[in-house]
């Protein structure tokens, strides 16, 4: 009895703030590998703990506030990127040059290790946000589908090519900086 | 034949169960496809600890702000806002277009004495392409984000609801003054005290007496500016912003 009651409480602010100290660098950081932006994350993760707290009353006890959060703030930062303009847009990555990091490139460096971030440079958002959501968000692929509203096969077409291109990239950089 | 797709996609089990049963079966029989398969697994293991740097202390601040914020409107939904639109450098093209829509349409000038590379009848749009020459064409994305929310807030502005127009604007005056700090930061003086220029009349705008026709008034050009802008940076998405 106590613990449907339980079941039914909202979370509170208090727990919102043990939250945010708590999981903040991780959703900052699951953000950040998707936007490659600090401001847009930092939006995302704001976006998401508000969106979680209008939506409190939806929140069951038997999951974790800070992986609900966790998966809204993706969502959030998701929804940015999805209004970039080159979102779905192919990029030439063999006609990349070799830029020096922007000050949020540099940021995402330190983030995921040099030369997977280097390497994720080099894809274009789709294939970046579907490798990252598979491999590091570990979603399965019809949600990835879901929310990037495209079919599972496209899913499947960008992770194949993600994957190739960072190996390829990663493999030359071992050989050339013994990564 | 079992490709490296097919490895991949049975490394994240997302085969079903009759591909599944017949990669493993490959697997067992070709020792050169399980040491391609062990090689994958190996690559993508290793893309897998990444650490995670600690989030700014302003950034973290920023969120419990906004929860203990939330928590005081309940139980009313919370309108999401961005606090501090960070896209300094690359802001510095979003603040000189919010400064040319608001300028013109406020017919704010610079006084000729106090730069004198400015005219008295030129308009603000004039110091914005000189000032945003700096701005790095990988920026253009985000003036394009920032500029289409910022449209949303202004034809949203609740003219007639004076605490919403009251916020929202007082909003405006905290991201001007942040973007009049980064024009400082960057060595834009022109831009800094141009920015500085629009405060005393958006703490007017800001004022809970003033009438709601001169409220709406403003808002308008506003919004009208901002769409000129976004036009602008629409049309020359992968252009430096020198073009706007």
């Amino acid at each position: 009895m106590m613990s449907l009651a339980r079941n039914h409480e909202l979370p509170t602010q208090a727990e919102f703030h043990r939250a945010i100290a708590n999981r903040g660098d991780q959703w900052f950081a699951a953000c950040l590998r998707i936007t490659r932006n600090e401001d847009l994350a930092a939006d995302a993760v704001q976006d998401a703990l508000l969106s979680a707290w209008n939506k409190r009353h939806q929140f069951e006890r038997t999951a974790r506030l800070e992986t609900w959060i966790h998966r809204i703030a993706i969502n959030a930062a998701l929804q940015l990127l999805r209004k970039a303009p080159s979102f779905g847009h192919e990029e030439l990555d063999e006609d990349l040059p070799d830029a020096g990091l922007q000050p949020d490139d540099q940021r995402a460096e330190q983030e995921l290790g040099k030369g997977l971030a280097s390497a994720l440079q080099r894809l274009s958002d789709m294939e970046r946000s579907c490798f990252v959501l598979k491999h590091l968000e570990q979603w399965r692929l019809n949600e990835i589908a879901f929310e990037l509203d495209i079919s599972v096969n496209t899913v499947k077409q960008a992770l194949f090519r993600a994957v190739k291109k960072l190996r390829v990239i990663l493999a030359d950089r071992r050989s050339s900086h013994d990564y | 034949m079992i490709t490296e797709d097919t490895l991949l996609l049975y490394h994240y089990e997302e085969l079903t169960s009759g591909e599944r049963e017949q990669v493993r079966l490959a697997l067992a029989r070709d020792p050169r496809l399980a040491a391609e398969y062990r090689q994958l697994c190996d690559e993508l293991g290793r893309w897998r600890d990444v650490p995670a740097a600690p989030v700014a202390d302003h950034v973290r601040r920023r969120w419990v702000d906004a929860i203990d914020r939330a928590a005081r409107n309940a139980p009313g939904k919370v309108v999401v806002r961005r606090t501090v639109p960070r896209f300094w450098l690359a802001g510095l093209g979003v603040a000189v277009a919010a400064a040319v829509a608001i300028g013109i349409a406020i017919g704010v000038r610079l006084q000729e004495q106090q730069d004198p590379g400015l005219s008295s009848d030129v308009p603000l749009a004039g110091i914005g392409n000189a000032a945003v020459t700096a701005v790095p064409a990988s920026f253009t994305r985000g003036l394009l984000v920032h500029l289409e929310d910022s449209r949303r807030e202004i034809t949203g502005l609740p003219v007639t609801d004076e605490a919403s127009r009251v916020a929202l604007t007082l909003q405006l005056i905290e991201q001007n003054r942040l973007f009049e700090h980064a024009a400082e930061q960057s060595n834009a003086p022109n831009l800094a005290r141009v920015l500085r220029a629009f405060e005393p009349i958006l703490l007017r705008l800001a004022r809970e007496d003033i009438a709601p026709q001169d409220a709406e008034a403003l808002r308008e050009q506003l919004a009208f500016e901002l769409n000129v802008m976004l036009t602008k940076l629409s049309a020359a998405p992968s252009e430096s912003a020198e073009t706007i």
